[in-house]
């Protein structure tokens, strides 16, 4: 079959992808990479984690879903009746694997070569479930040692921790993997529903970079995916108030050092505002104390902050947090002076020398992931969930001034909706 | 593809090396000193890299470097220490954008160079040679929670016991970043000796990899290299032991997961084909999603959420690592021996055999595809006196036969087993 493709390119960097819009329902964006000698695809769905409260065409009402289903079905979909997906992949030789995000889940591979033996495996073990009550059963010990393993892990605990500190009802606050009782409750029947409603070619999309053949993407489609139904689903509106839970919550780990997240809690917009809105919220993050900031060579001198001190903007469909994370033996002291630097940002503005250094910081971060073969994909795989070109992200950061920076903090940020998570020894 | 590696001489016992590849879009610049790990010198040497991070003579300001690199489109430097086979090295790196992508047509690959070279052999020492008293208290302090921080994650906190337990008393086993009693007793009077110990005695390794122009960047180097007073010290090998007694021991800690390490000594490889031979063994065995470990320990017996192998070259050891519920530690481990017999005898099909030489295979054909990876692989070619392209290392791989690895798996001693388990910390 041909296809009408459309051809969408960067001026900026130089770089261009494709986009086919499959009569199976699926959407395809390709961007060949010359030069390179791997390609990796990762095809997955706009729905993870915070699903757990959805209604459908069938069933008419909301319908609530144990914790971690997401994950187990991503666990499980690498089944089938003859063998796993990874036996398959390992005569093509791929490297394969999977993830469960908040609102999102991809399969994914990289290779260099055998691709067309590996594109085709990775649309047909995905688009064919098959669970069993025994191959679920089976999946509850694996995913209990999974788990532990988080609990376990200082780095998970504190970000968890933080989110149950930052979110009344998101379901975003929500451990991934859920809980060894939350994980009893899932039957087969019930990932057979979960995947039916969700992994519907309309709600998915694949993405591909770097060194492939774009018709052997198409042939592979063309063989494997059947024409989807009409996708309606309905998510349950969470009714997040503004606050915060708390503005302080601590665990004892063993640690050497405490650990500490601080998280400033933003005002969601639509998922596409949330994206686009985290570029400028970056570059205002940056601003507020990256490591050519007077405040983060104050805390740094005092030996309360550390090189391990780093920041993130954490923002998906209807969430979007600042994350400041990092080593220290006075966490308290380090939140009140970030809390009190934002606020005298947010009301005096950011002087143009830090505009400029926290500017071209963000864009060489966005040029820099355009030159990687998994930057590529995961971006436009991420951008196409909240219907983001992805080159629109580096023109954000370029074409961002300080004032523009500043007014969307101040419409989505309020210094004291924040809260600060620690791990103790 | 990988481009080739461009290797010269460019002062005494200082080389440059450079890959140029056009489809970047920003170039990587390292500069390792390469030297002997020794465990009296190990913790002072790591503190180096952190405080060469603070400043320099043309930059002596932590605030202002750090705009200057965020000026240059974000441009990333990193300082810190590794450790290979028997060789400490020292790398501070930068990575930055290309010139064709400098919005203001900067000349980018010039001026990270010479900023690079400041940061390495013209630290702002004061009038006695001193690096600031301010830099040696926060970086040791830092060094200090670095060395502790092992503990943070507990995958690799147990290997790290496991091979303390094999390698107590050979080069090896020297911790990465020292030790906290010698950290507490660095001076500024030892720190600064130790700088000008490494720029003096170490071999002087430059890596540059990206579109840019390395001549420039050579000439930056060679020009400052040609300055300095050099008596590189001669490297030896550090010798692989091929047998010890067998040594276990166990920790308590506030945990919900138990992690098994076991680490089996290969002996010292006579061969490149027997080193080959041992990287097959362990990828079959422990390192796909479809080996022996995996299919068998996870997948089958529910044993454990991760069950891994990988063998390290430089140092002739197979480490298997596993993290497992408390009470199946006896049956886990059982099974982890067993499958290493089965190895040895034969027991694995032509398929798993040719799969896993197809994913090793698959992986040596990425290395070009990122900077980073482009200079850890030459790099570590370097080091260890072998530089090969990964075709011809994957040329090399495809010689293996089903015999070899048997061999290779008949030789493998269990050396150390160490467990973490549940309860109050000792």
């Amino acid at each position: 079959m041909s296809y009408q493709m459309t051809k969408i390119e960067s001026k900026r960097l130089g770089d261009c992808y494709y986009k086919v819009e499959h009569p199976s329902g699926l959407t395809i964006l390709m961007a060949p990479m010359e030069g390179f000698s791997t390609a990796y695809a990762m095809f997955g769905t706009a729905y993870g984690s915070i699903d757990t409260c959805i209604k459908t065409a069938e069933n008419g009402e909301f319908v609530k879903l144990p914790e971690g289903i997401a994950h187990y079905l991503e666990h499980k979909l690498f089944e089938s009746e003859e063998c796993s997906a990874f036996e398959r992949y390992a005569k093509t030789g791929a490297n394969a694997n999977a993830f469960t995000a908040f609102d999102r889940t991809a399969y994914l591979f990289a290779c260099s070569d055998k691709f067309e033996e590996s594109i085709e495996i990775l649309l047909d073990f995905v688009t064919h479930p098959y669970f069993t009550p025994e191959t679920v059963a089976k999946e509850q010990g694996i995913i209990g040692q999974e788990i532990r393993m988080y609990d376990d892990s200082a780095d998970w605990r504190v970000l968890f921790n933080l989110l149950g500190a930052l979110y009344h009802k998101n379901p975003v606050k929500i451990d991934i993997a859920g809980t060894v009782e939350s994980i009893a409750e899932i039957t087969a029947d019930l990932l057979y529903d979960c995947y039916n409603t969700f992994y519907n070619l309309h709600n998915m999309v694949l993405t591909v970079a770097g060194k492939f053949d774009m018709d052997a993407v198409l042939k592979a489609a063309d063989k494997v995916l059947k024409p989807a139904e009409d996708f309606y689903l309905e998510r349950a509106v969470c009714d997040e108030p503004e606050e915060v839970v708390e503005n302080y919550v601590e665990q004892h780990l063993p640690v050497s050092v405490p650990m500490f997240n601080i998280g400033f809690k933003g005002k969601t917009g639509t998922e596409a505002e949330n994206f686009c809105g985290s570029i400028l919220d970056e570059i205002f993050v940056e601003a507020l104390c990256d490591d050519f900031t007077k405040v983060y060579r104050e805390l740094y001198d005092e030996g309360i902050i550390n090189a391990t001190f780093g920041s993130e903007v954490f923002c998906g469909r209807d969430y979007i947090s600042i994350f400041l994370s990092g080593e220290s033996r006075e966490p308290e002291k380090v939140y009140a002076r970030l809390k009190e630097e934002f606020e005298h940002l947010l009301e005096h503005g950011i002087p143009e020398d830090v505009f400029a250094c926290a500017q071209r910081s963000v864009y060489g971060h966005y040029m820099r992931s355009s030159e990687r073969v998994t930057g590529v994909a995961t971006s436009l795989f991420n951008c196409h969930f909240p219907g983001v070109d992805m080159y629109e992200l580096i023109d954000i950061a370029a074409n961002a001034t300080p004032e523009s920076v500043i007014e969307r903090a101040k419409a989505t940020y309020h210094p004291e909706n924040s809260a600060l998570s620690v791990i103790k020894p | 593809m990988l481009g080739t590696l461009n290797r010269k001489e460019i002062g005494k016992g200082a080389y440059m090396n450079f890959v140029n590849d056009k489809k970047f879009k920003s170039d990587r610049i390292s500069l390792c000193l390469v030297t002997p790990l020794e465990k009296e010198k190990a913790t002072v040497n790591a503190l180096v890299p952190f405080v060469l991070r603070k400043g320099c003579k043309s930059c002596p300001d932590f605030t202002m470097l750090n705009k200057k690199l965020a000026e240059m489109y974000g441009a990333i430097l990193d300082a810190d220490v590794a450790k290979h086979g028997g060789s400490q090295i020292i790398e501070v790196s930068i990575q930055f954008t290309d010139d064709r992508f400098a919005i203001g047509g900067e000349n980018m690959v010039e001026t990270a160079a010479k900023l690079l070279s400041d940061i390495v052999f013209e630290p702002n020492l004061d009038e006695n040679g001193h690096f600031p008293e301010i830099d040696l208290e926060l970086e040791r302090e830092y060094l200090i929670d670095t060395i502790e921080s092992d503990l943070n994650e507990k995958r690799g906190y147990a290997i790290g016991k496991a091979l303390g337990l094999v390698f107590e008393n050979e080069p090896f086993g020297v911790k990465r970043y020292g030790y906290v009693d010698d950290a507490k007793a660095i001076t500024a009077e030892s720190l600064a000796k130790a700088w000008r110990e490494l720029v003096k005695t170490s071999r002087i390794e430059v890596f540059f990899a990206g579109p840019g122009d390395a001549a420039s960047a050579e000439k930056v180097f060679e020009e400052r290299i040609s300055a300095l007073e050099r008596e590189p010290i001669e490297e030896k090998e550090t010798e692989i032991v091929a047998y010890s007694e067998l040594k276990e021991t166990e920790e308590s800690m506030d945990i919900v997961q138990g992690k098994l390490v076991m680490i089996f000594r290969m002996g010292a490889p006579k061969t490149e084909h027997e080193k080959n031979s041992a990287r097959v063994l362990s990828a079959l065995y422990g390192g796909t999603a479809f080996s022996k470990l995996f299919m068998n320990v996870r997948e089958k017996m529910s044993l454990c959420y991760y069950a891994d192998s990988h063998f390290e070259r430089s140092s002739g050891v197979l480490i298997v690592d596993c993290g497992i519920e408390f009470e199946n530690r006896e049956a886990a481990q059982k099974e982890i021996i067993r499958q290493l017999e089965l190895v040895a005898e034969g027991d694995f099909t032509d398929e798993e055999f040719e799969n896993t030489e197809g994913a090793i295979a698959n992986s040596l054909g990425s290395v070009g595809d990122t900077l980073y990876s482009v200079e850890g692989w030459y790099m570590s070619g370097i080091v260890e006196n072998n530089v090969v392209t990964p075709e011809e290392d994957a040329k090399a791989i495809a010689e293996i036969t089903k015999e070899d690895v048997m061999k290779s798996a008949e030789k493998a001693k269990l050396a150390a087993v160490f467990f973490l388990k549940g309860g109050e910390n000792a």
